[in-house]
């Protein structure tokens, strides 16, 4: 990624290049990613396919002012950490979900290397709003919840948060390109929880969620409350622009 | 997998059944998996859908006298070996036939454990005829080549035949339900390799080779020798059932 493209994607999620690529410059752009770009899998039901070339990713998340999944949101992420000077190497998680773990590579996480390693995720949903530190076994509070990082035998990482396991990570580095094969599956098996389940979600800066599933808008308040409401198409519609920031051209229903 | 299924299993091969989990009884059951199942991608080209479930996976090389590639392979061979009493776990490897290693999880491959760990790999294609000690970093002869065994300094196995480089192995074991994903993407994208054509091959005994890419027939006698033969469709569909054992309804593709 170039300067000019750097400053493109600083400018989509509102954020001012740091001086030095140092603790303070990255929670500033992680908090700002998560609050900017929203986690949605609507290419899958738009038929669009995903990409996880650069090029193609800043066209979805700078240019169209897309979110993405993990692959694609971390993806970029990453690659404008890079940009800033940061050393960014990409994790692979099993999520842990349904009571059970995921495969390899289901989810993409972040670590970053500054004077310790920190766990860098802004493509996971519901997640922290800041950098957790990867060898601090002490819980870490943080807006969302309180987590906890756990060392297993196998050398993985159990990522809790408040109690519950989010996901197991590999500590080895992958490339982006090792995540394809499970990013296809990911898109287009029906065995995937992505499949047949639009969803694009975004927090707000207060502490609260929005997240638009089909044609179900869910308001979830600082506090935890949660509305909900039905809307029809054409006002799905109009809550992206209204709610993420982007236009879509028609709206993903679901099945 | 049953004693019953183990005998099908078995017979379905042409083996007996080892009196001992030992090297010996490993040596002959992955010659005769070699010999007696094909590596074959044909269900991609014939619309059937490629399941990793045990049931399935023996249905498809144990009834029907199928083949597969290398999950399904080495998936199968791998709960027959655990049924007879091997210890067998189940490795990741990156295939290193481009100018970058591919994808983990792009090839299954089996460590069995006796004194020593051993490679086994009856899901390659052209591969070794018989296991490999994965300690051992010297070259090791086998009827296919000579390998070795080399370790990277993060751990992973490079494994070559006679000097080129095949795959690299993660000593990390992991379960048949993991390379899903990846499986997936094999019979499903259109960047997968295996979604480009139909292909069935088989080593002969002597040590050649016979492989039926779509309609063509291609035979490697033990020297290395190719001999090319384009078929009709009535001929390769009738080849199928002489070179490779089974019956197809219809020409893949």
């Amino acid at each position: 990624m170039d300067d000019a493209r750097a400053a493109q994607y600083l400018a989509r999620i509102g954020a001012e290049r740091p001086a030095r690529p140092d603790l303070a410059g990255l929670r500033r752009l992680h908090e700002a990613h998560l609050l900017a770009v929203p986690f949605e899998c609507l290419s899958i039901e738009l038929g669009e396919p995903v990409s996880l070339a650069e090029e193609q990713l800043l066209a979805k998340i700078v240019d169209r002012r897309r979110g993405g999944f993990c692959y694609e949101v971390n993806g970029a992420f990453a690659a404008l950490l890079t940009a800033l000077g940061y050393q960014v190497e990409l994790l692979s998680a099993r999520v842990f979900f349904d009571e059970k773990l995921g495969p390899p590579f289901d989810h993409l996480a972040l670590r970053v290397r500054l004077d310790e390693p920190w766990l860098v995720d802004v493509g996971f949903g519901r997640f922290t709003r800041h950098p957790l530190r990867l060898n601090d076994r002490e819980p870490q509070a943080d807006p969302v919840g309180t987590c906890t990082i756990s060392e297993r035998p196998d050398g993985d990482l159990d990522i809790h948060r408040d109690g519950v396991l989010q996901y197991q990570l590999d500590q080895r580095p992958y490339r982006l390109e090792d995540f394809a094969p499970t990013c296809w599956w990911q898109t287009t098996s029906p065995d995937s929880t992505f499949a047949g389940a639009p969803s694009c979600s975004l927090p707000t800066p207060d502490g609260g969620w929005i997240t638009l599933r089909g044609t179900l808008l869910i308001t979830t308040d600082p506090a935890g409350a949660r509305t909900q409401a039905e809307l029809t198409t054409a006002e799905a519609l109009a809550a992206y622009p209204r709610y993420f920031g982007f236009t879509l051209d028609r709206a993903p229903t679901g099945p | 997998m049953d004693a019953t299924r183990a005998t099908e299993y078995l017979a379905r091969i042409g083996a007996e059944r080892p009196e001992r989990a030992d090297l010996a009884g490993l040596r002959r059951l992955q010659e005769a998996h070699l010999l007696a199942v094909p590596f074959e991608n044909l269900s991609i080209h014939l619309d059937e859908p490629v399941s990793l479930a045990e049931d399935q996976l023996l249905a498809k090389i144990v009834d029907r006298r199928r083949g597969g590639f290398c999950y399904e392979l080495n998936g199968a061979f791998a709960a027959l070996l655990t049924a007879l009493g091997y210890q067998v776990e189940l490795l990741s490897a990156r295939v290193l036939d481009g100018a970058k290693p591919s994808a983990p999880f792009d090839h299954l491959a089996l460590r069995v454990r006796l004194d020593e760990p051993w490679l086994v790999d009856v899901g390659f294609g052209r591969f070794a005829r018989q296991p490999l000690r994965l300690d051992d970093r010297r070259p090791q002869q086998d009827p296919a080549g000579s390998f070795t065994v080399s370790e990277r300094p993060n751990g992973e196995l490079d494994v070559a035949m006679n000097g080129e480089a095949q795959y690299r192995l993660d000593q990390r074991p992991y379960e048949l339900r993991d390379f899903v994903p990846t499986c997936w993407y094999q019979t499903t994208s259109p960047d997968s390799h295996f979604t480009k054509g139909p292909t069935c091959s088989l080593p002969t005994p002597e040590g050649g080779r016979i492989t039926l890419g779509g309609t063509r027939l291609i035979a490697t006698d033990p020297a290395g020798t190719r001999t090319e033969t384009e078929l009709t469709p009535a001929e390769a569909l009738a080849a199928y059932r002489q070179h490779f054992g089974f019956t197809l309804d219809r020409l893949p593709g």
